[in-house]
């Protein structure tokens, strides 16, 4: 889906394709309200930003769509291109996170691995992703107790200072668990070469769902090109 | 060679900042041994499990582990680490940072794997070892999704499948619940009977006797102050007071004061 999303090109194709993608989080039971939520606010904060200025008929100049006060007006062609890369982030990120929300962690790594990711770059993954809850629970702590022991209001100098020293503290903190870390895999044998239990392979399935995956995405391309949506 | 499985002789550890940690250690261990490393926080007992784990060093004396030197140098070797490694195994007190892989079953194959086990039998080590720590119905879980006692028996299961001669435990019974605390102390039993060496660190008097039959009481100082019996050592109150592990103080119960 990723691939026929990146290359669609028409806004109506693009909608067409995430609104399959909805259907295919509510037939999962993927709780829809906290999914779109994520998927918006991503999409707002790192897309929005870029396509807003793009509707403008002097950042895209086209026929004119809409006239604004104070003399800003919107062009058709803008308008389409900022719908265009609204759909198409919305569209990638909102099937990025149904592929994680989906499918167990440990199940995503080994397809990494099944794909020819190095073996070494996948622990690092899956131990940066389990040690990130426990950084955070630190982190949750830490400023639970400072808040505790609070009294009455801190100006913006004060919260930057006990942000730093948090974020210090946080740091020795998160290098004294990587180390304990180490110390637990080398008391049981690691040497720097992690080996796996069952080596991921890719298998003929896995080669025909890539070609599956091709053909829904060409096919995606080639019926937008024909239908001009 | 010599029969013992360790060997300590006037051994002194400092951090790298030159904080002492471990002053004058000598000690024994016999194989079968079932030991308590007593001590009041920061004594010293946890430094001293690394060191015979060989994942911290000596800043001066001898460590000698199965009547071998137990060196830097030496562990850079790899039969010998591997070796030794095959032969002691540790458990670290917080779980948390033990259990670092994505499912249990891999987190117990973790070592059995770097080990060079043939992945074809580590599958059925792993069997083993979950069914002995009744945890099969965990082997797909998250570690980290699990509750204090289950992490403590995935850890546990996690050494325990290397089928080690020595275990090292740090607080093992920390933070457990009563049932949990009972499950660790069958496990360790299973251990033990099975002619494993045990030595772990505690501070929790209550579980001493269950848990050990000679235990090593480490000062503030970071010397040990004495050696025997659990019994002896419990009932050598004056002993126990002057490491701080236990302390007088007034406690009171409605209108008694004592």
């Amino acid at each position: 889906m990723l691939l026929a999303v990146s290359l669609m090109h028409h806004p109506a194709s693009l909608g067409a394709l995430y609104a399959v993608g909805l259907l295919a989080a509510a037939t999962s039971r993927v709780p829809m309200w906290p999914l779109l939520r994520r998927e918006w606010i991503v999409v707002a904060l790192f897309t929005g930003v870029v396509a807003a200025p793009a509707m403008m008929q002097r950042v895209t100049p086209g026929p004119i769509l809409l006239a604004l006060p104070h003399g800003f007006t919107l062009s058709e062609t803008g308008v389409i291109a900022a719908a265009r890369l609204v759909l198409r982030a919305v569209a990638s990120v909102h099937v990025a996170l149904l592929l994680t929300q989906t499918t167990p962690w440990h199940r995503l790594l080994r397809g990494l691995r099944s794909l020819g990711a190095p073996a070494v770059a996948v622990m690092v993954l899956s131990i940066c992703h389990r040690y990130i809850y426990l950084l955070l629970r630190m982190a949750g702590e830490m400023l639970t107790g400072r808040e505790a022991r609070r009294v009455g209001r801190v100006n913006a100098a004060q919260a930057r200072g006990q942000i730093a020293a948090s974020a210090g503290a946080l740091m020795v903190r998160s290098q004294d668990t990587a180390t304990a870390v180490f110390q637990a895999m080398a008391a049981r044998g690691f040497r720097g070469e992690p080996k796996e239990l069952s080596p991921s392979r890719f298998t003929a399935a896995d080669a025909a769902l890539v070609v599956g995956s091709i053909a829904f995405g060409v096919a995606a391309y080639l019926i937008g090109g024909v239908l001009n949506v | 060679m010599s029969d013992l499985v360790y060997d300590l002789s006037d051994v002194c550890y400092a951090y790298p900042d030159g904080t002492p940690a471990l002053a004058g250690i000598s000690l024994r261990v016999s194989p079968g041994e079932r030991i308590a490393l007593l001590g009041a926080n920061g004594s010293g007992k946890s430094t001293l499990l690394r060191l015979l784990c060989a994942l911290e060093y000596a800043s001066s004396g001898s460590v000698q582990a199965f009547g071998r030197p137990l060196s830097e140098a030496a562990m850079g070797v790899e039969a010998t680490a591997l070796g030794f490694r095959r032969r002691v195994q540790f458990v670290f007190q917080d779980a948390d940072i033990q259990l670092f892989s994505p499912t249990v079953e891999e987190e117990v194959a973790f070592g059995p794997l770097q080990l060079a086990s043939d992945p074809g039998d580590v599958r059925a080590q792993v069997d083993d070892a979950l069914a002995n720590v009744s945890i099969p119905h965990l082997r797909s879980r998250a570690p980290h999704r699990l509750s204090g006692g289950e992490k403590r028996k995935v850890a546990l299961a996690s050494v325990l499948v290397l089928k080690p001669d020595v275990l090292l435990l740090d607080e093992p019974a920390a933070g457990l619940d009563p049932r949990s605390a009972g499950a660790l102390i069958d496990i360790l039993d299973a251990f033990a009977a099975a002619g494993g060496t045990i030595l772990l660190a505690t501070h929790d008097i209550p579980l001493l006797t269950e848990m050990a039959d000679r235990a090593i009481v480490i000062g503030e100082d970071h010397r040990i102050h004495a050696d025997g019996p659990v019994v002896d050592v419990l009932t050598n109150r004056p002993l126990l007071e002057r490491c701080n592990l236990v302390h007088t103080h007034r406690a009171r119960k409605g209108a008694h004061e004592h």
